[in-house]
C-alpha cells in the first residue's frame, strides 16, 4: 500500500495528479482537510509537500515523525522553518521549471505591455475595433532599451529570449553580470542607472530587506512616459503606491505584473483599476511543464530520502 | 514635386503628426473623415495617390478619383485592392514587401504566449476580483520544448524563426519554395508537408498570402488533422482560415487555444470567436508600431515619387507598375 503524504494546498484534481503522478505506487499525496484532525491525518507521516498553503507549528505539533519537507516551488516564507530547524527536519524546494516558464512570461508581460494586448483584446471584444488607437504608443522591443534587475537563473533566461528580438540589453546585479555565450548584456553598477538607460526594467531579484520598496517614485521617473515595468519576482520590491500614481500621471507608460505586495488581490486594489496594467495571479512559473517536472523532483527527493536512513536527514536544501 | 495624397485610415494625432513631420512640401494631405464608404469616396476625389494601410480599395473607390495615378498599401497583403480595375486605368500598385515584417513578428510570438496563457481572459477575471493562481496552473503552457510549425515562410516567416530561437524550440516549416540546405541550418528550420507540419506541431502560426488557392487553407479537414490541443495564431488573413470550424474546434477543446489578428470579416462583428475564454483576439495590427510608421512612410512617399515622375517601381514592393517591366501573377 502506497504511503501517505500529507498535501498542504487545493484538493485540486490536476494539481494532485500531476504532481502526485510520478511519485506512485510508493506514495499517494493526501491533502489535508484544516478542519479535520491534524493528528490522524499527520500522524505517521514521514514526508510532507507543501504547495499554497502554509505549513505552521501545529501541523509541526501533529506530525512527530516527519523528516522531509518538501515546497512545490522555490518561495517557504509560508513554512515554519524555525520549527523545522529546531526538530532537524530537512526542507527541499523544486525550482525544476522555473526559469523557463518565468522568463516566457515576463516575455509576454513586457510585449503585451508594448501592444497595449489587453486594452487592444478588449476593444475588439466590445466591438470598438480599436485599430488605430494605440499605435501612437506601440512600440517595437527590437532596439528597446530594457533593464534586468537581477541576474540570476531566471534573469539569464530572459536575456536570452530579449536578445533574439534585438532588444539592447543592460543589466544591474548586486552579486554581478555574467552574460550566457552569445548574449550581449551591459553590465550597469546601480539599479538607478539601470532605470535612467532603460525604457523598460524587468525585476528579477529576492525580496530581502534590503530590496523591499526598492521600486520606488525616483526610480519610475527615470524609465519615463513610455516606460513599462515589468514584475514577475516579487511585489514587496515595489512601491506600490508611487507605481499607482506614475501610471495614473503618466509619469510611466504601463506596467505588467505578475505578483503584488499582498496577495490574493485585494478587490479594490487601485493597480486592478488602472487600464495601462495587465495583471496575472502569481502565476508566471505556474505552467503544464513546469508543474510536471516538480512533480519528477518531488518524486526523485521523495524517494532519495525513503531510501536513505529514517534516523537522520541527508537531504539538502536546494534552494 | 506637387501631388494630392489621401490617406484612407484613421489614426491617431501622433501618427498625423509623424505624416507631417515627413511630408515634403507641395504634397496636398487629405485624411478620410471616416471609414464610412461615403467619406471614404469623398477623400479620394482629387487624389494623385492614395495610401492605405487597412481600408480596402475597390472598383467605386476607384472610380471616385479620376486623378489617381497610384494606390500604395503600407503593408504587405493587397488582397483587399482591386488590382484588375487598377490595371484597366493604369493605375500603379505599391506595397511594402516586409515592411512590417519586425512588428508582426514580434506580434505573432505575443500571440503564441498569450493564448498558451489565456493573458487577456486571466487579466480580466484577476481585475474581476478572482485569484485564479491554481486553476490557471493547470491549463497555462510553456512554449520550450515544443514544436512550432510555420505555414509560409517569407520575410515575416524567417523573423518570426529568428526570434524563437530564444525559447528552446523545435521549428519546422512548409512552403512551396523550400529555402536552400545552408539558409534551413541557419535558420534552424526542417521542411515539411502541410499535413505533416499540422499533424506534429503544438504551435501552428499561418504566414501565406491570401490568394484563391489559400483561401480556406485550414478547414475542418485541417483541423482535424492537427495535433490535439494545439494552439493556431493567424497574424496573416483571415480568410485563411474557415472561422466557424476553428469556432468548433476551440469549444471542443481540440485545440487549446487561438490568438487572431485577422478575420475573414472585419471588424468582425458579432463572431462567436471573440468571447471564447481560449482566444486572444486583436484588430489587425500586428505590423501597426509607432517606431516602424516613419521607415514605412518614407518608403512609400520614394515609390510615389516613382510612379509619378515615369520610373519603375522597386521590384519587391511592385504589384501593378505601368512604367516597369511586366509583374507576374
Amino acid at each position: 500500500m502506497a504511503e501517505r503524504v500529507p498535501y498542504l494546498g487545493a484538493p485540486d484534481p490536476f494539481m494532485l495528479e500531476t504532481l502526485g503522478g510520478p511519485l506512485a505506487p510508493r506514495f499517494v499525496l493526501a491533502p489535508v482537510d484544516e478542519a479535520a484532525d491534524l493528528g490522524e491525518q499527520l500522524a505517521g507521516a514521514r514526508f510532507a509537500v507543501v504547495a499554497e498553503r502554509p505549513l505552521t507549528e501545529a501541523h509541526l505539533a501533529a506530525a512527530p515523525a516527519l523528516e522531509l519537507v518538501v515546497c512545490v516551488g522555490v518561495g517557504t516564507d509560508h513554512v515554519d522553518r524555525a520549527g523545522l530547524t529546531g526538530r532537524g527536519i530537512a526542507l527541499a524546494t523544486t525550482p525544476e521549471g522555473t526559469p523557463a516558464s518565468v522568463a516566457e512570461h515576463t516575455v509576454l508581460l513586457l510585449l503585451a505591455a508594448c501592444r497595449h494586448l489587453t486594452a487592444q483584446h478588449a476593444g475588439v471584444v466590445a466591438g470598438t475595433w480599436p485599430k488605430w488607437r494605440h499605435r501612437a504608443r506601440s512600440h517595437d522591443l527590437s532596439g528597446l532599451d530594457v533593464g534586468i534587475a537581477g541576474f540570476g537563473r531566471i534573469g539569464r533566461e530572459v536575456a536570452v529570449r530579449l536578445a533574439a528580438f534585438g532588444a539592447t540589453l543592460r543589466a544591474y546585479a548586486p552579486s554581478g553580470v555574467d552574460p550566457p555565450a552569445g548574449v550581449a548584456v551591459e553590465p550597469v553598477a546601480s539599479l538607478h542607472e539601470l532605470a535612467q538607460r532603460s525604457r523598460a526594467l524587468t525585476l528579477h531579484l529576492p525580496l530581502t530587506p534590503r530590496t523591499s520598496g526598492i521600486v520606488d517614485a525616483p526610480l519610475l521617473r527615470r524609465l519615463g512616459p513610455d516606460g513599462i515595468l515589468v514584475n514577475t519576482a516579487r511585489g514587496g520590491l515595489v512601491d506600490e503606491a508611487a507605481l499607482v500614481a506614475a501610471l495614473r500621471d503618466g509619469t510611466l507608460g504601463a506596467a505588467g505584473l505578475d505578483v503584488l505586495a499582498a496577495e490574493p488581490a485585494a478587490a479594490d486594489h487601485p493597480l486592478l483599476r488602472l487600464p495601462n496594467v495587465t495583471v496575472t495571479p502569481h502565476v508566471a512559473s505556474g505552467t503544464v511543464e513546469a508543474l510536471r517536472a516538480k512533480g519528477d523532483a518531488i518524486a526523485r527527493r521523495l524517494a532519495a530520502a525513503a531510501g536513505a536512513s529514517s534516523s537522520t536527514s541527508v537531504v539538502k536544501e536546494t534552494a | 514635386m506637387t501631388f494630392n495624397l489621401t490617406f484612407l485610415d484613421q489614426y491617431a494625432p501622433a501618427i498625423h503628426d509623424l505624416v507631417d513631420q515627413h511630408v515634403p512640401e507641395g504634397v496636398g494631405v487629405t485624411r478620410a473623415a471616416g471609414i464610412q464608404r461615403a467619406a471614404q469616396l469623398e477623400a479620394v476625389r482629387d487624389a494623385d495617390v492614395v495610401f492605405t494601410g487597412w481600408c480596402p480599395v475597390d472598383a467605386d473607390l476607384i472610380d471616385a478619383a479620376p486623378r489617381l495615378r497610384l494606390v500604395h498599401k503600407l503593408g504587405a497583403g493587397v488582397d483587399k485592392i482591386d488590382v484588375s480595375a487598377c490595371r484597366r486605368r493604369s493605375i500603379a500598385v505599391a506595397r511594402l514587401a516586409g515592411g512590417n515584417a519586425v512588428p508582426v513578428a514580434e506580434h505573432v510570438v505575443l500571440l503564441m504566449l498569450a493564448t498558451l496563457r489565456r493573458l487577456p481572459f486571466v487579466d480580466a477575471r484577476t481585475r474581476a476580483g478572482a485569484w485564479m493562481k491554481e486553476e490557471a496552473r493547470g491549463v497555462n503552457r510553456q512554449l520550450q520544448g515544443k514544436r512550432v510549425g510555420l505555414v509560409g515562410l517569407g520575410r515575416v516567416g524567417r523573423a518570426v524563426a529568428e526570434r524563437l530561437h530564444g525559447f528552446g524550440v523545435e521549428l519546422v516549416y512548409h512552403d512551396p519554395v523550400r529555402l536552400d540546405a545552408g539558409e534551413e541550418a541557419e535558420l534552424g528550420l526542417v521542411h515539411l508537408e502541410l499535413e505533416e507540419l499540422l499533424a506534429t506541431s503544438d504551435v501552428v502560426s499561418l504566414h501565406v498570402p491570401l490568394l484563391p488557392a489559400t483561401r480556406g487553407l485550414i478547414d475542418a479537414a485541417a483541423l482535424a488533422g492537427m495535433k490535439p490541443h494545439a494552439v493556431l495564431v493567424n497574424c496573416g488573413r483571415g480568410g485563411l482560415v474557415d472561422e466557424e470550424a476553428l469556432d468548433v474546434a476551440l469549444r471542443s477543446g481540440r485545440l487549446l487555444g487561438a490568438g487572431l489578428d485577422v478575420f475573414a470579416t472585419e471588424p468582425p462583428a458579432g463572431s462567436p470567436l471573440l468571447t471564447l475564454p481560449n482566444t486572444v483576439v486583436t484588430p489587425h495590427l500586428a505590423g501597426a508600431t509607432l517606431d516602424n510608421f516613419a521607415a514605412v512612410l518614407e518608403r512609400a512617399l520614394a515609390n510615389a515619387r516613382s510612379v509619378l515622375e515615369g520610373r519603375p517601381l522597386p521590384a519587391a514592393d511592385a504589384v501593378l507598375d505601368p512604367a516597369g517591366a511586366a509583374v507576374p501573377g
